[in-house]
């Protein structure tokens, strides 16, 4: 079974042409042949015209970062929605942090979840809460006494260029700040893995430029990050590995940019 | 960090915005369902309280009719067993009736024209001590030693009319709370689905939050417990106030003998709060956790 399942994994890694990509102790997100289908998950009888994404296998490693691309329909956000736990694949398997996934139970998801730090392109803001209040939700959730965090997330809130509004309500917030808070609120447990849905898609380039730097920094402080992004010019200039969805396979692409300052 | 902050980030102990038109419509559905249930339990109070007291007033009496023998007159032979009765270990008072005042006793239900032609019956009354009341044997033995033919009415009759009178009332009080209690745990579980259903954006932020199906559940559960516990405060004060209205103002004499309020009564709203808002959290927990382990 063990020696199937290496077979299968160092077949994909060729056929898929994602070179770089072996298996490695210290990877934090791993897919072993994994496919997915719409129609339900586990559809054994889907054919092959059916699967939006085809026997994916790929590592993220400890402490990388890579950008997510392809054309719209692509899979991005379906291959993101497999790793948060959202989106069971129909076949292969998911290990997170050295955990296979593929049938967490709830619990499970939400200690799973607990290390993940995610990004929405529409922010997923609580509207009721005020910005501060939304910057320490997954610190509440965690249980986490407020005499605790208070500095903490003053701190990551200025660090995000947003000291100025604590209590400001969503709604008055722009497009940029919108997405600043959310990237404030997806890093303020530290998360281990960073995971961005087109962070840049409703905002202008030079905000994009900006949260760019922020992703980057974040993962100098040792965070693993994977952005799904279409705008290919924030892409180049970040200069970092590319890993690109087509026609349902996962291709690496490698640019030799610098990241800009 | 501002005093102000410090302030606003205590919202966050409040996941759960603000309650919309909804759950005022929810507050008014469960505040009714208090009302009735706390007049249920008032009733089943004061019935309890009618059935005890007619039950005692019942019991503390027995009739003992008197058959004249010889050329005896029935005045003469009912006087003879009240003062034998009378002599008996465990009776209080005893009474000979007056043929006219036994006529008048029985007036409303013969009438007036043909009461002349009627035997009336000789009937002493025998009023009995409260704490060692006498037995219905001990006083045939009492009149038979004394060679008085007579037969006693402990008013047994009675009695199992009025227990199971009351046994009904209580059983019907109790099967009011039942659906009433039933009826609000269906009221909170319908109130949670669909609050569930109005913040699907907020619970799938919570759960990519890290947030634990329980900890979900217990935004929820407090959310419906404290809103639950509110209608439940406002239902029993409703209730109380319309039994002291019925209370002070008297009501009809009839009201009050069939159902003798007592302040004391009042006792029995206070747990309709709490009652109320368990109910809620347990229905609003089971709901929640039931709903979000079926999603992914």
């Amino acid at each position: 079974m063990a020696q199937s399942i290496e077979k299968n994994r160092q077949k994909n890694v060729v056929t898929n042409a994602v070179p770089g990509f072996l298996p490695g102790d210290d990877a934090v997100v791993a897919f072993d042949n994994v496919s997915l289908g719409y129609g339900g998950s586990r559809e054994a009888h889907l054919s092959d015209a059916n699967y939006i994404l085809k026997s994916l296998s790929f590592q993220l490693p400890a402490g990388s970062f890579h950008f997510l691309t392809g054309p719209s329909g692509a899979g991005k956000t379906s291959l993101l929605k497999m790793i948060y736990l959202a989106q069971p694949p129909s076949a292969g398997r998911i290990s997170l942090f050295g955990e296979t996934v593929n049938s967490s139970d709830r619990a499970q998801i939400a200690r799973l979840r607990s290390k993940l730090g995610i990004v929405f392109q529409e922010f997923r803001l609580l509207e009721h809460l005020n910005v501060f209040d939304n910057a320490a939700l997954p610190l509440f959730v965690h249980g986490q006494p407020f005499r605790q965090y208070r500095d903490d997330v003053s701190e990551l809130l200025s660090w995000v260029g947003l000291k100025n509004q604590l209590q400001a309500m969503p709604h008055v917030l722009s497009g940029g700040e919108k997405q600043r808070l959310a990237i404030a609120r997806a890093v303020v447990t530290r998360p281990t893995l960073i995971l961005a849905d087109e962070p840049t898609g409703n905002i202008d380039y030079a905000m994009g430029l900006r949260i760019m730097r922020l992703f980057v920094e974040l993962n100098r402080l040792g965070a693993t990050v994977l952005i799904a992004t279409h705008d290919e010019s924030l892409v180049r200039a970040s200069g970092m590995p590319v890993l690109e969805l087509k026609d349902g396979h996962i291709f690496r692409r490698d640019l030799n940019a610098t990241v800009p300052s | 960090m501002t005093v102000v902050s410090r302030l606003a980030s205590m919202k966050a102990r409040h996941l759960l915005p603000d309650q919309d038109q909804r759950e005022i419509a929810l507050h008014y559905v469960i505040g009714v369902l208090c009302v009735l249930a706390c007049l249920a339990a008032l009733i089943v109070m004061a019935s309890d309280r009618a059935a005890r007291g007619w039950a005692r007033e019942i019991r503390a009496e027995m009739t003992v009719q008197v058959r004249p023998t010889g050329l005896e007159s029935g005045s003469v032979a009912a006087a003879k067993a009240a003062e034998v009765l009378a002599g008996v270990k465990g009776v209080g008072q005893v009474t000979a009736i007056e043929p006219e005042k036994a006529k008048e006793l029985i007036k409303p239900w013969l009438g007036e024209a043909i009461l002349d032609d009627l035997p009336i019956p000789n009937l002493v009354t025998v009023r009995l001590d409260p704490k060692t009341p006498a037995t219905p044997k001990a006083l045939t033995e009492a009149l038979i030693a004394h060679d008085i033919d007579a037969s006693i009415d402990d008013h047994s009759v009675w009695m199992k009319d009025v227990e199971q009178s009351a046994l009904t009332i209580r059983l019907i009080s109790f099967g009011i709370f039942f659906i009433i209690f039933t009826a609000t745990a269906a009221v909170v579980g319908f109130a949670t689905r669909a609050g569930l259903t109005a913040r699907a954006n907020i619970v799938e932020v919570l759960s990519l939050c890290g947030a634990s199906d329980l900890f979900i559940a217990q935004r929820f559960q407090y959310r419906f417990a404290r809103m639950a516990f509110e209608s439940g405060l406002l239902g029993a004060a409703i209730a109380a106030g319309v039994m002291a209205v019925i209370k002070a103002t008297g009501s009809s004499q009839s009201f009050a003998v069939a159902l003798p309020f007592s302040w004391l009564d009042l006792l029995v709203l206070l747990p309709c709060p709490f009652v109320v808002a368990v109910i809620a959290a347990v229905t609003a927990r089971i709901v929640t956790l039931r709903l979000l382990g079926g999603k992914g």
